[in-house]
């Protein structure tokens, strides 16, 4: 069934006419679909992964590696943080509002100079 | 053989997955003329629609395993159509980005219509008209151009058309009634005759 019959712009249309193939195209065709049969498939990552993980123990070091790692990371991240003491058991007095040199403990000096 | 023209069975997709010979050569006699006009009108190039509809056939051979697998799939001609549309659109989109390897392409513009051996109606249609046609429905935006291709050239039905663009029926209605305004537009000289 046609989508709509052919108007007066659907028979003008039609004066563009079908291209012919050419005489070769079929032998052309067949020609380039024997170089792809005769040509090895590329294997990309996605046939080449569930391949190579088909065998049980690659799939235990797919696994296992990435989450040792992890681990490893986990560790000497820990250790190489500087050691906090609580904030509970600073003595009083040692506490301060405002490391030196911030904008805030320069406030905090000027308001006391004019207080006094 | 082919079941169906539009449908090609089970058995006779089997035998292209396995790169038979004589299941092709079945494939090409029903489908190459469709495929090659098509891809034709979409590029406006009859120099390049030749090697364009060729690598539609190599896609079909490669990816005809898909095509089998799929629950549910769409016919034959549809998936046919949109590996056609596919390869159209790459080379489009790789002529936009080399203007300089194809402008002269356009039939009526020096193009190659002649050389690809014209048909015994093609000798008597009007080069000019004909080439001023081409011009118009070149010019028209790229889903505008698929879905009156289609409609006009190759007598798909809208649903089909909807099936091949990936979009509603409504869609391409829209977009048929918008290219036939523009070329009713464009071509009112040659209507008027």
């Amino acid at each position: 069934m046609r989508a709509n019959e052919p108007d007066e712009l659907g028979l003008l249309l039609r004066q563009w006419p079908d291209m012919e193939p050419p005489p070769a195209f079929e032998q052309d065709v067949l020609r380039r679909i024997r170089l792809e049969v005769g040509r090895p498939r590329s294997q990309g990552l996605a046939a080449w992964l569930p391949a190579w993980l088909g065998s049980p123990s690659r799939l235990a070091w797919a696994a296992g590696t990435p989450l040792a790692l992890a681990l490893v990371a986990g560790v000497v991240g820990a250790r190489a943080l500087p050691e906090r003491r609580p904030m509970s058991l600073a003595p009083f007095g040692s506490l301060t509002v405002a490391d030196r040199g911030t904008l805030t403990r320069a406030y905090l000096a000027l308001a006391g100079s004019t207080q006094r | 053989m082919l079941e169906d023209a539009h449908q090609p069975g089970p058995a006779f997709l089997e035998r292209l997955q396995a790169g038979d010979e004589p299941a092709f050569r079945e494939l090409l006699a029903r489908w190459q003329r469709p495929v090659l006009s098509f891809v034709y009108r979409m590029t406006g190039d009859a120099s390049t629609a030749d090697d364009i509809a060729q690598e539609v056939f190599v896609r079909v051979f490669r990816r005809v395993g898909d095509f089998r697998r799929r629950p549910g799939r769409a016919s034959f001609s549809t998936w046919l159509f949109q590996i056609a549309r596919n390869a159209a659109l790459d080379h489009l989109r790789h002529r936009s980005r080399h203007p300089t390897e194809s402008l002269d392409a356009l039939p009526g513009s020096g193009g190659t219509l002649a050389s690809c051996g014209p048909s015994p109606a093609a000798a008597t249609f009007s080069r000019e008209v004909g080439a001023e046609i081409a011009r118009a429905v070149a010019a028209l935006p790229e889903d505008q151009r698929t879905a009156l291709v289609l409609a006009e050239y190759e007598d798909t039905p809208v649903a089909e058309i909807a099936a091949i663009m990936d979009c509603s029926e409504k869609s391409v209605e829209s977009r048929l009634y918008r290219a036939r305004q523009t070329l009713r537009q464009k071509l009112a000289h040659l209507l008027e005759r």
